[in-house]
């Protein structure tokens, strides 16, 4: 397929239907724009753009073409991919399919393209804040509603949801994710999404703070003072992860 | 006791366990309302001397009636005790999991009244918690040397990991150090565990059933309370790992907590180095296919502080090198310092399809700036580089250390040999800073 590289500039709404559409104009156009951006992206662009709508019953036909186009490794690679904070991805992504839909090839096996090197790295850097993310989320009880707040930097909490609904299969649990402003409900190992959404309201018990405290005195003793490494505990231990931690206050 | 109290000294008494892994099993087939394992291992929390929280560590009880010279809680110790009950355990386990402060619980005890009376608490402890709780989760529970039997197959169902300390890496030490402890009664547990395993998983029909020991066993010993050399200790690991099955062998840089005669002085740092050094070789045992002599040997028992025991190794068998990634088997490939077994599986993928260049190698994940003194790919060697083991050694270590490498060397008067003897040179070197102070 001839795909012809344009000086171009789109712009979209940042959503995944929205990214569906553009794909369905590039490889309709047989054009991929030079540059694409979203709201947040474009206030810091001077370039004119070229608005495209997002189209639902579009980016549906989209999604399922892409996923009977394209093998289940490679169509999970570019979904993740679109979940990933990283600049230009949409950009990376079109090539991305291009790649996929010529080759019917893993994409794993195209790192020596710069577009699918930057995924990988980015899709790396997203599962590994998702793993530090399964050990560092801390909840409260709020009622019977275990409650948490994380600030990823990556679109994590889809991610993270599965493993809590695994560990917790009775409970009724809320994460707020306030850097996407979304909100995850996992209700007896069922997971559902709120998007937009403000963060919940209400007060912690007084129980909650004395097993704060437990735990914060239980970290004390433990740490060996011979063996102070405080630089070892920061690799370790990032402070962006360390704001909604209780083990810090 | 207030429990705040309570965990704050038995928590302070367990500090000096090792083992916070929690990654033993997956989906084990234990039945529960709340809790999982994962396979990969998942950190809670690190304190500030960088070590890893994903277990609540506890001691059930510090009041202990054996006097082991080494242990902070021997019964001459004045220090404060405290005990929980069986309820406030799990009731803590409980709390602290579903806020997600832990992956599970790590208890262990020393031994009151007597050790099955403390083998039963430890049972009941679990009992609460897997059967009026339940919890599913990872439960690693120390074993009680000398108990009866039957509650250590009891214990064995309840845990997912089970581990009876070695404490020190000899009889003769643990004869001194340790005069209560029975030093054939640590290994009988042990060998109990593996035959059970091995019993029920010949049984198809219990195969899937029955969790016993699910993540496998593991043990602790103390380095540098004793005057063991590295050789002895890794040639004990290699045992256990082979007779026993043990999942881990973790080492213990000996803290002095106990002025005793027999000790060394509380003021002595703990050896964190070499500590790292029997980690090193620890993973060279259990994944790179050495042996123990392979790593020391008897006129060579310790370490060399500064070079890791592969690179070691490889400088002095440097007759055998360079191995070519072209043609080299999988066991060769883990030879060469800067390749481990991801790298080497790469490889041996890579060169299926490709013939391969030694600038592939970097892709493929080895460690260029190791692996180039030992490496050539089709015949072809990285250019520039002279190929002398000792010249290998000063591009290794830096610069600092090997001009005081040489300075030791040249004052012996010996050879080669003495490149290698690091012992000898941290003495003058700890001497000096004395009176450097």
């Amino acid at each position: 397929m001839q795909i012809e590289e344009t000086t171009e500039v789109w712009e979209y709404d940042g959503s995944f239907h929205g990214f569906l559409t553009i794909v369905y104009h590039a490889f309709k156009k047989r054009q991929f724009p030079e540059i694409i951006l979203t709201p947040d992206t474009a206030v810091e662009s001077l370039f004119l753009s070229h608005w495209i709508s997002t189209d639902t019953a579009l980016a549906h036909k989209m999604y399922k073409r892409l996923l009977t186009r394209l093998r289940q490794e490679n169509s999970q690679f570019i979904i993740d991919g679109f979940y990933c904070s990283l600049k230009e991805k949409e950009r990376f992504l079109l090539d991305a399919i291009q790649i996929a839909l010529e080759s019917k090839d893993l994409l794993l096996n195209h790192l020596g393209h710069p577009s699918i090197l930057a995924l990988q790295n980015a899709l790396k850097s997203l599962f590994g804040e998702v793993h530090l993310f399964t050990g560092f989320i801390r909840f409260e009880y709020i009622g019977e509603l275990l409650y948490s707040t994380i600030a990823p930097k990556h679109f994590s909490l889809p991610y993270l949801c599965p493993h809590f609904a695994k560990r917790y299969p009775q409970e009724m649990i809320m994460i707020y994710d306030e850097t996407h402003r979304l909100l995850g409900i996992i209700e007896h190992g069922e997971i559902s999404f709120i998007e937009n959404s403000e963060p919940p309201t209400f007060h912690t018990k007084e129980s909650e703070q004395e097993i704060q405290d437990y735990w914060r005195s239980f970290l004390q003793a433990i740490t060996i003072q011979e063996r102070k490494n405080e630089r070892a505990q920061l690799s370790h231990l990032p402070k962006r992860y360390r704001h909604h931690m209780v083990d810090f206050n | 006791m207030e429990l705040a109290k309570k965990i704050e000294i038995l928590a302070e008494s367990a500090k000096y366990d090792v083992s916070c892994s929690s990654s033993g099993v997956t989906d084990n087939t234990r039945n529960g309302t709340v809790g999982s394992t994962s396979a990969a291992g998942i950190c809670h929390s690190f304190t500030s001397d960088g070590r890893c929280v994903s277990l609540l560590k506890l001691l059930f009880t510090n009041a202990c009636i054996f006097d082991c010279h080494y242990c902070i809680n021997r019964k001459s110790n004045t220090i404060p005790r405290a005990t929980f009950t069986p309820q406030e355990v799990a009731d803590l386990t409980m709390d602290f999991y579903m806020r997600n402060y832990i992956e599970g619980l790590f208890l262990s005890s020393a031994i009151i009244k007597n050790v099955d009376y403390t083998s039963e608490l430890l049972i009941k402890t679990l009992k609460i918690l897997r059967y009026e709780k339940g919890f599913k989760g990872y439960i690693h529970v120390k074993a009680i040397p000398g108990a009866d039997e039957k509650l250590i197959e009891e214990l064995g169902y309840l845990a997912d990991r089970m581990s009876i300390n070695v404490e020190l890496p000899s009889r003769e030490s643990l004869k001194l150090l340790a005069p209560d402890k029975e030093p054939f009664a640590l290994y009988k547990p042990m060998k109990q565990i593996t035959q059970k395993k091995h019993e029920l998983a010949q049984v198809p029909a219990l195969r899937k059933q029955a969790s016993f020991v699910p993540a496998g066993q593991s043990t602790q010993m103390i380095i540098g309370a004793s005057p063991e050399s590295d050789h002895a200790i890794v040639k004990i690991a290699e045992t256990l790992y082979q007779k026993y099955e043990l999942k881990r062998v973790y080492y213990s840089a000996y803290i002095p907590v106990n002025q005793d005669s027999l000790l060394p002085a509380i003021t002595t740092d703990p050896p964190l180095l070499r500590e790292h050094r029997l980690y090193q070789a620890d993973w060279l045992l259990r994944f790179y296919r050495f042996s123990a002599d392979e790593i020391l040997s008897e006129d060579k028992p310790n370490f060399n502080l500064y070079l890791d025991p592969k690179a070691n190794w490889a400088v002095q068998h440097y007759e055998q090198f360079p191995i070519d990634v072209q043609t080299a088997s999988y066991d060769q490939l883990l030879r060469i310092p800067g390749i481990g077994p991801k790298s080497a599986l790469n490889i041996l993928k890579a060169r299926k399809y490709y013939q391969l260049h030694l600038s592939d190698l970097k892709k493929l994940g080895v460690v260029i700036k190791r692996a180039q003194y030992f490496v050539s790919c089709n015949g072809a060697r990285q250019a520039g580089l002279i190929h002398d083991p000792e010249w290998v050694i000063a591009s290794l270590i830096s610069s600092r250390q090997y001009e005081t490498l040489k300075q030791v060397n040249s004052q012996s008067r010996q050879e080669q040999l003495t490149l290698f003897d690091v012992e000898r040179f941290e003495t003058t070197k700890r001497k000096e800073a004395r009176y450097a102070n």
